[in-house]
């Protein structure tokens, strides 16, 4: 009998990893691209701002969007993955646009309601649930960055809450208006079975079948968005009732 | 009830109830009926599988309004409040998690300015009837 301190447990997390490593990698690259994306709407959003705070302000969010996304590389190359990104993949590329629109009309409330309420909220939630199951550090770096992406909305919050003050039924109309766009895109991202075709960032074919190897779902990671989405929502004061049925009327 | 809603008052809240009903469904079914109302005629209803992967994740909100009158003509508005307790989920082995959405479903009852507050108990041993949504919903 071999004493217990001659346990190698980080030859078993390795082991483990490589043969789930493929699926990480996918899960890394949807992590990736999403962080790219958030550093490029912040970068737009500063280009937008006049008040040298402000630009600043955003800049300093793009870094710790770009951050997050050297995270997730590394903890790629720690399995042994290249982690690829495409910001012009079909669902992201339209998430990429809506955003854009914000910055052409000028709407500095609307980039808010779309990166920080709703592309936020799915990062939250989707690294949460990541966090909690991945192994070692892998684990431990979506959960971190799932804390501070949470700091990000609380941030936002208080310039959002102030601004539907002024005008409850102007504000609502404007999420729903953005909640139309983002969150359907978003939806269909979620959707159990990518129906339309591939999207253009796992490495070969869906992740989605195989997340059960690592004790995720596609299911699991689209409810806890939406959840995270509808919390969110609740704190902005938007009644609940509506956004129920805003939810219940997105694409499957 | 004449007398209960004399003294109601504007209050400055996102939703302004007199009094809210927690409930929750008890068949797959019925959830699907609620989810389906919810959802507009406009929109193809969800497959049940959809639901059963959805209604879990739901926090405890308002469903609809309801309207109520009194004999002698006083009136009261209150809302339905559904904790989303999966109707699979009904057994001892979740009371935890169901006491957590029904406490959530009270926090929601007082946020809307409330002031009476009841809930469906269930009662034990009697088969689960579920309702499309109750019949007093808008």
């Amino acid at each position: 009998m071999e004493p217990l301190t001659s346990v190698n447990c980080s030859a078993i997390e390795c082991t483990s990893l490589s043969t789930s490593a493929p699926i990480w990698q996918d899960i890394l690259a949807q992590a990736m691209t999403g962080e790219l994306l958030a550093a490029m709407n912040y970068t737009s959003l500063s280009e937008m701002c006049e008040d040298p705070a402000e630009i600043a302000d955003a800049l300093e969010h793009a870094q710790g969007e770009q951050g997050h996304a050297a995270a997730f590389a590394a903890e790629g190359r720690k399995i042994g993955v290249d982690v690829i990104n495409n910001v012009d993949a079909k669902h992201w590329k339209r998430l990429r646009d809506a955003f854009l629109r914000c910055i052409t009309e000028r709407d500095f409330i609307g980039c808010l309601i779309v990166q920080e309420i709703m592309l936020e909220s799915f990062a939250v939630a989707s690294y949460s649930r990541v966090g909690k199951v991945a192994p070692g550090s892998l684990g431990g770096t979506f959960a971190r960055i799932a804390a501070e992406e949470e700091d990000h909305v609380d941030h936002a919050m208080a310039i959002l809450r102030a601004e539907r003050a002024r005008d409850a039924q102007r504000f609502d109309d404007k999420v729903y208006r953005l909640h139309l766009d983002v969150m359907t895109t978003l939806a269909q991202m979620l959707a159990k079975e990518c129906k339309d075709g591939h999207c253009e960032v796992c490495h070969a074919g869906c992740v989605k079948p195989s997340l059960f190897e690592v004790s995720l779902s596609a299911a699991e990671l689209r409810g806890a968005s939406l959840q995270q989405y509808l919390k969110t929502l609740d704190m902005l004061g938007i009644p609940g009732e509506v956004t129920l049925r805003w939810v219940t009327r997105l694409p499957v | 009830m004449g007398d209960a809603v004399a003294g109601v008052t504007t209050r400055t809240r996102t939703i302004d109830a007199d009094f809210a009903l927690i409930g929750h469904q008890e068949s797959w079914r019925a959830a699907a009926d609620v989810l389906a109302v919810l959802r507009g005629s406009e929109h193809t209803p969800l497959p049940d599988d959809e639901i059963k992967d959805i209604l879990p994740w739901i926090p405890p909100r308002a469903v609809c309004h309801v309207d109520i009158g009194s004999v002698a003509g006083a009136k009261a508005r209150g809302l339905y409040i559904d904790s989303f307790i999966p109707p699979d989920r009904l057994e001892a082995a979740y009371v935890h998690e169901n006491i957590a959405r029904v406490r959530g479903a009270a926090a929601y009852a007082i946020q809307a300015g409330a002031k009476i507050v009841a809930g469906r108990r269930r009662s034990a041993g009697r088969p689960a009837r579920g309702r499309a949504r109750p019949a007093w919903c808008r």
